[in-house]
């Protein structure tokens, strides 16, 4: 009940005035970036994170998580209607969404998910708002030997689950820590790793990084083929046949339930979510063979997962302070930009800021509804501005976003450098998501270990004598344990079909 | 093989920069009076980080990732080309012709091919003119400028 009153209170924090306004815009944003193709909400928001430096903390995480799950809708759109995902997640959304459109059912494609889209959002807020500050309680007993056991649980599952190598998934986030360390140590206060430079005495900056490897690396990965879109078919009509209620909103909520749980586990994202859904869909269907040919269900449920995914992905991040994935991890950069540490503590401390920003996240998907059902005809329109006239203002607004981090070229320097090195990471896949999470926690995992081994006096045992610890690190071996078990299984397959050749 | 094998390279490269920091880790402190020191989570690291690479390189030599997979045709390399010479440009000049003007010609090689060439002068001193007033005016960013102002 408790929660049910702060979240009352939050929402007096985000109908006010400004905060309402950046809520608008966030979610407008979100929706571009969503629709516009070439630029995912990943580099979205952290192009975007130095337009906030100015803002109170609080509008400026309700603006970046309202193009957080903004995103989701927007990439529907383009999807639907001219068959390109306009980021990731919405790639599913194309099997059977553009087939809808051709057979004259934009209309009907984009109000099932739109509407799909703000269950699965909305019910994953209700439970942030309620499984939040229970989990979050739990969190204050951590001390420094469960925070590190859980950051390690939070980046084995990254690394095991995602990726197709384990071997490059650690090397990228083991990279990730040792640039993390560059800098002045906040425990001993020494200048570590800075080759002479004065620039990097407070170390790289988080958010021309996060440009660099998202933002400038997505532009040359698209600059190497042209894009280009197809004129769309109209839209009318919004909503599905009356005999197709009951298997949308099915679909619907299985997709809410799966995406859910995907945002709680770190390493998965919301394109497993939106491709879990889509296959559920299909094996529970009636008659699997209508998927890939226009079947509502695979337009339902995949929209309402990744949107459900987005909601719960920021749980982990609120009440734990573990960001579940690149885009959370480039929010939580912004959290401590603004000098907030998301975490159990947060709960505690700053309880207007918490509970105004899930308050917001209620009303942006409701602007998002709004936005998305009679107004879907005009997004799409503007996903054929030429791509070559956008990447260039991206880039330019992207430099001068760098460049207003510390008023220095310096940092530009780095977001560029950072384009190249995510540039060739993506060709060599190395997972920048590990690299990106190990960078935004690199400080607190080396704080929480120094700090255990301190209370134990130099014994490595603390981590298996405290119970809570004992567990997530058992839970972890056990993920990496089985991830080294599917590497051999694959190497097995490999072998075999060398020998077959 | 290293022309042919990319993830070797790469490889290759992970293990400098792990060498790089383990080296630069033993001039830290390891185990200091209080306990653990700023050199020892760098120096475990930078050493797991080699002992990866190799096996990184290992992995490489038996799935061979060659270059002529993984780098764009001729007109993509072009292009990219131009992003990174545009990007070089901007950053060795503005500070010495100032905004307005770098932006300009960065906006200009890259909208060269695509447009008329007067309509990309406009285009590029357009957007570069509301750039400089939206975030030099209105968001009272420090833009590097010339003698001008701008």
């Amino acid at each position: 009940m408790e929660s049910f009153f702060n979240l009352l209170a939050g929402f007096e924090h985000a109908v006010s005035g400004w905060n309402l306004l950046y809520c608008l815009i966030g979610v407008t944003i979100g929706m571009l970036v969503g629709v516009m193709p070439g630029l995912g909400p990943t580099a979205g928001t952290a192009i975007l994170i130095p337009i906030t430096f100015g803002m109170e903390p609080i509008s400026a995480i309700i603006m970046l998580s309202g193009i957080f799950y903004g995103a989701m809708y927007g990439g529907t759109i383009t999807s639907v209607l001219i068959n390109t995902p306009g980021e990731a997640a919405s790639v599913i959304t194309c099997l059977d969404g553009h087939q809808m459109a051709k057979q004259g059912r934009a209309g009907a494609a984009l109000g099932v998910a739109a509407i799909g889209s703000f269950i699965g959002g909305t019910a994953a807020i209700v439970g942030l708002a309620f499984v939040g500050p229970p989990l979050a309680r739990f969190a204050l007993s951590f001390g420094p030997p469960e925070f590190f056991a859980l950051m390690m649980l939070g980046l084995l599952m990254l690394v095991g689950l995602m990726g197709k190598s384990l071997i490059r998934g650690i090397v990228a986030a083991i990279i990730g820590l040792l640039l993390s360390f560059i800098g002045m140590d906040s425990i001993s206060g020494t200048i570590r790793f800075t080759f002479d430079r004065m620039e990097l005495m407070n170390g790289i900056d988080f958010v021309a990084v996060a440009m660099g490897l998202f933002g400038i690396s997505e532009i040359l990965i698209n600059a190497e083929s042209k894009i280009s879109v197809e004129k769309p078919p109209k839209v009318k009509g919004l909503f599905p046949k009356k005999e197709e209620w009951a298997p949308t909103l099915k679909a619907i909520g299985r997709g809410t339930g799966l995406g859910f749980i995907l945002g709680l586990i770190p390493g998965a994202n919301a394109v497993i979510a939106s491709l879990m859904s889509y296959s559920t869909e299909r094996k529970l269907a009636k008659d699997p063979s209508r998927f890939g040919k226009g079947a509502i269900e695979g337009v339902a449920g995949p929209e309402t997962a990744n949107n459900a995914y987005s909601g719960a992905a920021l749980i982990p991040l609120f009440t734990l302070g573990i960001p579940s994935s690149p885009t959370v991890a480039v929010i939580l950069g912004a959290f401590i930009l603004h000098g907030l540490t998301p975490g159990p503590q947060l709960f505690q401390s700053n309880p207007d800021f918490v509970w105004g920003v899930i308050a917001s996240m209620f009303i942006g998907n409701l602007i998002l509804l709004i936005m998305n059902l009679p107004l879907a005809g005009m997004w799409a329109k503007i996903a054929l501005v030429p791509y070559k006239l956008l990447f260039p203002i991206i880039l330019i607004v992207s430099i001068l976003g760098a460049y207003s981090i510390n008023n220095s070229m310096w940092d530009v320097g780095v977001m560029f450098v950072f384009g190249i090195i995510g540039y060739f990471m993506k060709k060599l896949d190395l997972p920048m998501a590990a690299t990106v999470l190990t960078f935004v926690l690199g400080q607190e995992i080396e704080s929480s270990f120094l700090r255990s081994l301190a209370l134990a006096e130099g014994s490595l045992q603390i981590f298996v004598q405290r119970p809570i610890s004992a567990t997530l690190i058992t839970i972890a071996l056990l993920v990496l344990a089985a991830s080294i078990v599917s590497v051999w299984k694959k190497k097995r397959d490999i072998l075999s079909s060398d020998v077959e050749m | 093989m290293l022309q042919k094998n990319a993830g070797l390279c790469g490889a290759i490269v992970v293990f400098l920069v792990g060498a790089v920091f383990a080296f630069q880790s033993l001039s830290y402190e390891y185990y200091g009076a209080m306990g653990p020191g700023p050199g020892l989570l760098p120096l475990w690291l930078s050493g797991i980080l080699m002992v990866m690479s190799v096996l990184y390189m290992i992995e490489s030599l038996r799935q061979v990732v060659a270059w002529r997979d993984i780098l764009p045709d001729r007109s993509g390399l072009i292009r990219i080309c131009r992003i990174l010479a545009a990007f070089l440009l901007f950053v060795f000049t503005v500070e010495t012709i100032g905004f307005v003007v770098s932006s300009t010609l960065f906006l200009l090689i890259l909208l060269a091919k695509e447009y008329k060439w007067y309509a990309s002068v406009a285009i590029s001193i357009a957007i570069s003119l509301v750039l400089f007033w939206v975030f030099g005016k209105m968001l009272s960013i420090p833009l590097p400028v010339n003698e001008f102002g701008w």
